[in-house]
C-alpha cells in the first residue's frame, strides 16, 4: 500500500493519462555510473540513504525525518514480542545495524569523508526498508556485496553539489501531512527550495509514464496536505527526477503540466478514489497490518495454515456446544490466532449461559513509547 | 478464564465498544468487555467471535485459529 500501488490501479492510470499529458523529454547524456551488479532495488534504496547523508552535509540546515529503517525496526520490535529466539537474534542484529549506522552517519557529517563504512551503512539500512514498505524481511540482512559498495561509490561521485545546494529550504524524505495516509503512506525523496525531487537509480534515461505519474501524485498530495517541515505558504513550482546513474536532474515547471482550473475537481476525485481504495486507513492500523504480515511470513517457528471462514465458524460452534453441554462451573473456551496472540474467550457451562469476555489493555502508553524516538 | 489482558490498540477498543453486543464491566482497578448470549444462540456466538477477529482485530479473511477448551468440574 503506497502511492505507487494506488497509481497502479487501472482507473487511476487512465485518469492520470487523460488529465496530464506527458511532456517532451529530450535529455540525452552518456551514462556515468553504469550498474555493476543486478541488485537494482537494494542499490536504489541505499543510494537514497547515501544521497540524504550527502545532502545533510551539503545543507546542514536540512530537515530530516526519522529514517524508514528506524520505523521498520520498531515494527519488527513489536512483531518480535510474539516470536521465538531466532527472531530475537534478528532483532538484535537490526538494532545493531541502526545504532552503528547512526554513529557512522554522525561521524560523516563531521568529517565529510564518504568512506566505505558510510556506504555500507546505507546498504544495511536499505535492507531494513522492506519491513516498513512491504512487511517483508530481506533474508540477507547484515550481508554486504562489495560490488554494491563500488556501485554506490560511483553513484555518489557523480553528484554535482551545485545542483543540490539549497538557497533556503531542504527537506529530506518529506511526507505530506495527513494526505500521505490517503494512499497508505507516501514520502518523496527530497524537497530542495521549490522543487520536489524523486531519485531514480536506473540505467535508462527516459521519462517513463509511471515516473511522471509518481511525481504528479506527490504534487497532488502536497496540494492536499502540504509538506512536512515546509512553511504553509511555501510553494512548489517544479517537479524533478534525479537520474543518479547519469548525474542529471530533470525538472518540469508546474505551470507547464498542470491546468489549475481543472485541478480542483481532479483533487476531489483523487481523494474520493483513495478513500475507496485505502478505506481511510489510519497510521496505527497500517503498522498493525504490517506487523501481522511479518508475523505470518514464517519468521515464527510454527507454520501458518490459512483457514476458511466456514471452517472457523464450525470450530467455534463445536467448541461452544461442548462447553454448554459438558462444562461444569469454571469452564471456558479460548479462540486464539497464533501469530498475533489475539484471542476471544467464552465462559459457560451446563448451568450458565455463554459469556464472551475480552479483557483489554490499552496500548496507548506502549504505542507512544514505542514510536517516539 | 484467561485474565491476562491482551493488548488492544485504541482503535481496536473503539471498534469493540461500537459492537452493540458488548458492554463494559468494571472491577474497580480494571475492566473488561462482556457480551451475554443465550445458550440457544451458539450460531450467534460463533459469528460474534468471527466478527471480533475480522472487524475489531482486522485479521485477514484467512486467519488461523486455535481452540483451547477447558472443561472444569464435569459431573
Amino acid at each position: 500500500m503506497s502511492l505507487t500501488s494506488f497509481l497502479a490501479n487501472k482507473d487511476v492510470k487512465e485518469r492520470f493519462l487523460q488529465e496530464f499529458p506527458k511532456p517532451k523529454f529530450d535529455l540525452e547524456k552518456e551514462i556515468l555510473a553504469p550498474p555493476l551488479i543486478n541488485h537494482w532495488g537494494l542499490v536504489g534504496t541505499a543510494f537514497d540513504y547515501l544521497m540524504r547523508f550527502y545532502l545533510k552535509r551539503l545543507n546542514p540546515k536540512a530537515t530530516e525525518k526519522e529514517w524508514v529503517a528506524e520505523i521498520a525496526a520498531k515494527i519488527f520490535n513489536i512483531a518480535s514480542k510474539y516470536t521465538c529466539d531466532g527472531d530475537k537474534k534478528l532483532l538484535e542484529k537490526i538494532q545493531n545495524i541502526l545504532s552503528n549506522a547512526k554513529t557512522i552517519y554522525l561521524q560523516y557529517l563531521k568529517s565529510g569523508e564518504m568512506n566505505d563504512e558510510v556506504i555500507k551503512s546505507a546498504i544495511l539500512l536499505a535492507q531494513l526498508d522492506p519491513i516498513y514498505r512491504a512487511g517483508v524481511i530481506d533474508k540477507n540482512i547484515g550481508a554486504i556485496d562489495e560490488g554494491d559498495v563500488k556501485d554506490l561509490k560511483n553513484l555518489i561521485s557523480v553528484v554535482d553539489p551545485n545542483v543540490f545546494k539549497a538557497k533556503e529550504l531542504c527537506v529530506l524524505n518529506p511526507t505530506f501531512g495527513e494526505a500521505s495516509m490517503l494512499v497508505g503512506g507516501a514520502d518523496v525523496d527530497l524537497l530542495i527550495d521549490n522543487t520536489l525531487i524523486e531519485i531514480k537509480t536506473t540505467k535508462y534515461l527516459k521519462l517513463e509514464r509511471d515516473y511522471f505519474n509518481q511525481i504528479i501524485g506527490y504534487y497532488i498530495l502536497y496540494r492536499i496536505g502540504g509538506i512536512y517541515a515546509a512553511p504553509p505558504e511555501h510553494k512548489i513550482e517544479k517537479l524533478g527526477i534525479y537520474y543518479s546513474r547519469y548525474g542529471v536532474l530533470y525538472t518540469i515547471a508546474i505551470n507547464d503540466i498542470i491546468n489549475e482550473t481543472k485541478l480542483l475537481s481532479f483533487i476531489d476525485w483523487f481523494k474520493k478514489k483513495a478513500a475507496i481504495e485505502f478505506k481511510d486507513i489510519k497510521s496505527s492500523e497500517l503498522i498493525a497490518q504490517k506487523t501481522t504480515k511479518i508475523l505470518r511470513q514464517g519468521l515464527l517457528s510454527r507454520s501458518f495454515s490459512p483457514m476458511k471462514k466456514e471452517e472457523r465458524i464450525n470450530l467455534y460452534k463445536q467448541a461452544l456446544t461442548e462447553l454448554i453441554q459438558k462444562g461444569g462451573d469454571g469452564s471456558f473456551v479460548i479462540f486464539e490466532e497464533p501469530a498475533t496472540k489475539k484471542f476471544v474467550q467464552f465462559a459457560g457451562s451446563k448451568e450458565e449461559n455463554p459469556l464472551c469476555d475480552i479483557p483489554p489493555k490499552n496500548l496507548q502508553q506502549t504505542k507512544k513509547s514505542d514510536f517516539e524516538s | 478464564m484467561r485474565y491476562t489482558p491482551q493488548e488492544l490498540t485504541t482503535d481496536e477498543e473503539e471498534r469493540l465498544r461500537k459492537l452493540r453486543e458488548f458492554y463494559r464491566h468494571d472491577y474497580g482497578s480494571h475492566y473488561t468487555y462482556h457480551a451475554k448470549l443465550s445458550r440457544y444462540e451458539i450460531e450467534k456466538a460463533a459469528e460474534l467471535a468471527e466478527k471480533i477477529f475480522v472487524d475489531v482485530f482486522k485479521l485477514p479473511q484467512d486467519y488461523e485459529v486455535k481452540v483451547e477448551l477447558n472443561l472444569e468440574n464435569m459431573k
